[in-house]
């Protein structure tokens, strides 16, 4: 994994990047060592099995170096659905109050990280880096946000406060590189619901690494969309960490629409008893976009749950991906895990790869795991033929369906609707659908 | 099952069965490995010139290749230059000629393993070309075969006799260089089992061969290659037990099918070899790469596997699906206990047009063992309408055990229509509950719901393997409930 002879440059430029960042000594040497072990790690390479199924080429093609601070052209924010609620927008990777809007609710402070890092206390995110990682994860994305990360939301809900309706948080790119971070803590027995947005003109060659850490209390909820509507030429990398204490349940939602390749790396480690985890997301893959879903769940503690539902859809050139693994460690007693990825694939060149994967180190547990990629079912198109309708929409209608079921999870019904509209909106005889389901 | 019931505790304790070393002078060339040793082995096999280059590129390339490790398994080290490679059993001439040629201390082997050649053999129809170390010892229903035009010998009077099959289909489809293990065994292969059905030839009975490890410190580096022609039809079983031994021992074989239009191979494995002791000390490393090709059309290569020993496997018989409509199967059941530690599966790759496969996994895991499944499923562009079902299934015993699941499926033909399903569970309390309380001992109750668990698999092996593959099944979870 040793950086090759063209790799060299853009990461030499990376090393004269950090320099131009904000912050004391502290931050300086804790960037620098995040990127002296990025370099030990290298650039990933088809050859390293958590990057096997991305384009690396275009990822070569991106400028890395974090974009400056520069006025915003017209930053097209009418995509968003109208949910209502506060909403902090950060623009490359920093905060932007000018199109943030709505006061945070009681119960929530927001400190913003580039706050701590004028107070030069990088100490926050120092463990979860240099630590041993036993899971033996990719952490490179982390590292390169690590290394350049100078703004995002720093979060805290109150102990026992159910936050009502959703906090939002958006996360725009104009072009360069961005590495917006994310930390949220939920006190015991509160609970959030958080939804993020993907945003980018179709023009900006952007390239953003976000990294997320969110850690759930006792007894605390979350629930955790994520709508990616990013640009036709934006390279997307998010990363999310998640820990969760006894009885604390995530839910996390995935919506992928746009980008050019667009990934997920989504970690959750169900660390109390009873504590769950529900994951589902759809991606719709079409022209030569590229999305990828990578979870690992790991069960910690005993009595824990996992369900993940992933759909996917690519047609065209798209190429798209669910590499999922859970881990059942020793002692981990009556574990209940589920994994399912359904995939259809409706290009003649377009790809699909799953690997939905098991490890498990006890005995008493329930897991199972189904992944199934293929066309639509030719007989159930032919009903539809018979009953009057054009291939093509009957193609659409069935397209439409096989993503129901996660649509359906979406809450709340703004921002299912606004999904719903997307979808429809990529598929041929949208109209005709929507009569349908009226 | 929170407590030890005490009659099983006397079976944890259960010792391998098939433990004895037979004191023969072997004619063993001292460890290590360089060209020279792999001319001797050449030399003495008497093997024409290309061999003899195939196996220094093979070693030449070996050189710059890396031991695998992204297997879900954990070994010491192996040192390739402490393995003796050569060892072949003195006999008084060049060769047996018949059964009264072989030396009788192999033949009493052969008895205490329970196949006796010339009765059993006989009467089970089954023809066995016995290997023992490395060099074939006996062949039976060499006449038979022979009048079907069967070619059924051993690799090195393949050699002899059939060189121009041989520099044919040797490598065709596991090629020298394909991973760490098959070139060290395109290196220093020294003999192994080589079919060949001639067009339209159903062979007339199963052919078996039993491998068996026993000179101390030598790997086995066999060296299979089935051909069937146009329209054949060959069941080759394939069984192996092994000696009580101390020090861990490699063994990297290399099987190669080839399947040409309209045949059909069916490749039957029992593999019992020594899994260490329930300490996990000793045992044999089984590194093994076996794959089939189906050249033509509506060719079908099927592969069962009983995996119940060794200390660790890393196994994947694959088949290449090239010509259309062929079709490619694998049934297995890898089950492990004490320390064992297997990494088995298989890859399907589907070229042709309307190629079909089917993957039955089922894996056992008890004690402190790891069993992992891992699969590849690629749908290559050019395969219109291909298919695969693929189902993985594994059962736990005991809180320290491990069983892991890794499949990859890659589809890139939009007509293809893949499925994958596995589940992951403890042996059912209720059904042992319910057994036992109809009568069954814990040990009956046990086997009986891991014998249905299997069943899909067993009943896809030649009968008188599936009876064998049950016994054994028995044995090694022997005391593994408790």
């Amino acid at each position: 994994m040793s950086a090759s002879a063209e790799q060299a440059t853009p990461l030499a430029a990376l090393a004269r990047a950090q320099d131009a960042l904000p912050g004391g000594p502290g931050w300086a040497e804790w960037r620098a060592r995040a990127l002296e072990r990025l370099l030990a790690l290298g650039l990933p390479t088809p050859r390293d099995d958590a990057w096997k199924y991305t384009n690396l080429r275009i990822l070569g093609k991106r400028t890395l170096v974090p974009a400056l601070p520069r006025p915003l052209g017209t930053v097209a924010l009418d995509v968003l659905p109208p949910v209502a609620g506060p909403r902090l927008v950060f623009v490359d990777g920093r905060f932007h109050p000018g199109l943030s809007a709505g006061a945070l609710p009681a119960g929530v402070t927001l400190t913003p990280f580039a706050a701590l890092i004028e107070r030069g206390q990088p100490a926050l995110l120092g463990p979860a880096l240099t630590g041993p990682d036993p899971s033996a994860i990719d952490v490179r994305i982390r590292l390169l946000n690590a290394c350049f990360a100078v703004d995002g939301a720093v979060l805290a809900v109150a102990p026992d406060t159910a936050v009502a309706g959703p906090l939002q948080i958006v996360y725009v790119a104009t072009g360069g590189g961005a590495y917006p971070r994310t930390e949220v803590e939920l006190g015991a027995g509160s609970a959030l619901d958080l939804i993020e947005y993907h945003v980018a003109a179709d023009d900006a060659e952007a390239f953003v690494a976000l990294a997320s850490d969110l850690r759930l209390g006792p007894g605390a909820r979350l629930t955790h969309s994520c709508f990616q509507l990013a640009g036709a030429h934006t390279v997307l990398l998010d990363d999310a960490k998640v820990t969760l204490a006894a009885d604390a349940r995530y839910r996390h939602r995935l919506v992928a629409l746009g980008g050019q390749v667009a990934r997920l790396d989504l970690r959750v480690a169900l660390a109390g008893h009873g504590a769950s985890a529900e994951l589902a997301g759809l991606f719709l893959a079409d022209g030569r976009r590229e999305h990828h879903v990578r979870t690992l769940i790991e069960h910690r503690a005993p009595g824990t749950r996992s369900d993940q539902s992933y759909r996917g859809v690519a047609t065209d050139r798209a190429r798209g991906s669910y590499d999922g693994k859970v881990i059942v460690h020793p002692g981990a007693a009556g574990t209940e895990s589920r994994q399912s990825s359904r995939n259809l694939l409706l290009g003649r060149e377009a790809a699909v790869d799953t690997r939905p994967q098991l490890q498990i180190e006890t005995d008493d547990v329930k897991c199972s795991h189904g992944a199934t990629t293929g066309a639509l079912d030719e007989q159930v198109l032919f009903y539809l033929l018979t009953r009057g309708l054009d291939r093509d929409t009957a193609r659409a209608l069935l397209t439409y369906a096989f993503l129901g079921e996660v649509l359906g999870l979406l809450a709340p019904e703004a921002l299912r609707r606004a999904v719903e509209a997307r979808v429809l909106g990529r598929l041929p005889a949208a109209a005709l659908i929507r009569e349908f389901l009226a | 099952m929170s407590s030890t019931p005490p009659d099983l505790d006397q079976l944890v304790g259960q010792k391998y069965r098939h433990g004895f070393v037979t004191v023969i002078d072997s004619d063993t060339v001292p460890p290590g490995l360089d060209e020279d040793v792999i001319r001797l082995i050449s030399r003495k096999k008497g093997e024409p010139a290309f061999l003899l280059d195939w196996r220094l590129k093979a070693y030449r390339h070996w050189l710059s290749m890396h031991e695998p490790r992204w297997a879900h398994v954990r070994y010491t080290p192996i040192d390739y230059q402490a393995i003796s490679y050569y060892s072949a059993p003195k006999t008084s001439s060049d060769g047996p000629k018949s059964l009264a040629d072989v030396d009788p201390k192999l033949l009493a082997t052969y008895e205490k393993l329970g196949v006796p050649l010339h009765e059993r053999a006989r009467l089970a129809g089954v023809a066995v070309d016995a290997v023992f170390d490395s060099v074939s010892v006996a062949t039976t229903f060499k006449a038979r075969l022979a009048e079907a035009g069967v070619i059924f010998c051993p690799f090195s009077d393949a050699v002899r006799d059939h060189p121009a099959l041989l520099e044919r289909y040797l490598g065709s489809v596991v090629p020298p260089h394909d991973n760490f293990f098959a070139a060290l065994n395109s290196a220093v292969f020294t003999d192994g089992s080589f079919v060949y059905l001639p067009k339209g030839v159903r062979c007339p009975m199963e052919l078996s061969t039993y491998f068996r490890i026993n000179a101390a410190k030598t790997g086995q580096f066999e060296r299979t290659l089935i051909i069937a022609d146009e329209g054949s039809h060959v069941s080759y079983l394939e069984g192996c037990t092994a000696p009580m031994r101390d020090e861990n021992q490699l063994h990297a074989a290399v099987v190669e099918l080839i399947a040409e239009t309209d045949a059909t191979i069916k490749y039957s494995t029992v593999q019992n070899w020594y899994p260490g002791d329930e300490h996990g000390v000793g045992g044999i490393y089984n590194f093994v790469t076996k794959r089939g090709e189906c050249r033509g059309q509506n060719a079908r290569i099927s592969w069962t596997q009983v995996e119940t020993g060794s200390a660790i496997t890393w196994k994947y018989p694959s088949c290449v699906l090239r010509g259309d409509n062929s079709v490619g199967e694998f049934y297995s059941v890898a089950v492990t206990n004490h320390y064992q530690q297997a990494d088995t599966g298989t890859k399907m790759i589907h070229i042709g047009r309307n190629t079909r496969s089917t993957i039955v996994s089922k894996g056992i895991s008890a004690g402190h063992a790891q069993n992992s499944y891992r699969g590849l499923v690629k749908v290559l562009p050019s395969a219109d309408g291909a298919r695969n079902y693929t189902q993985c299934d594994s059962l736990l015993m005991g809180a320290r055990c491990g069983a892991n699941t890794f499949p990859s499926v890659e589809v890139r033909n939009p007509t293809a229509t893949v499925e994958h399903e596995a589940t992951t569970s403890k042996i059912g309390e209720d059904q042992l509950f319910y057994l036992r309380s109809r009568g069954l001992s814990a040990e009956d109750a046990v086997n009986m719901v891991v014998s249905g668990f299997c069943k899909t698999v067993f009943k896809e092996l030649p009968m008188e393997f599936a009876v064998e593959a049950q016994n054994l099944l028995a044995v090694s979870l022997e005391g593994a409930v408790g």
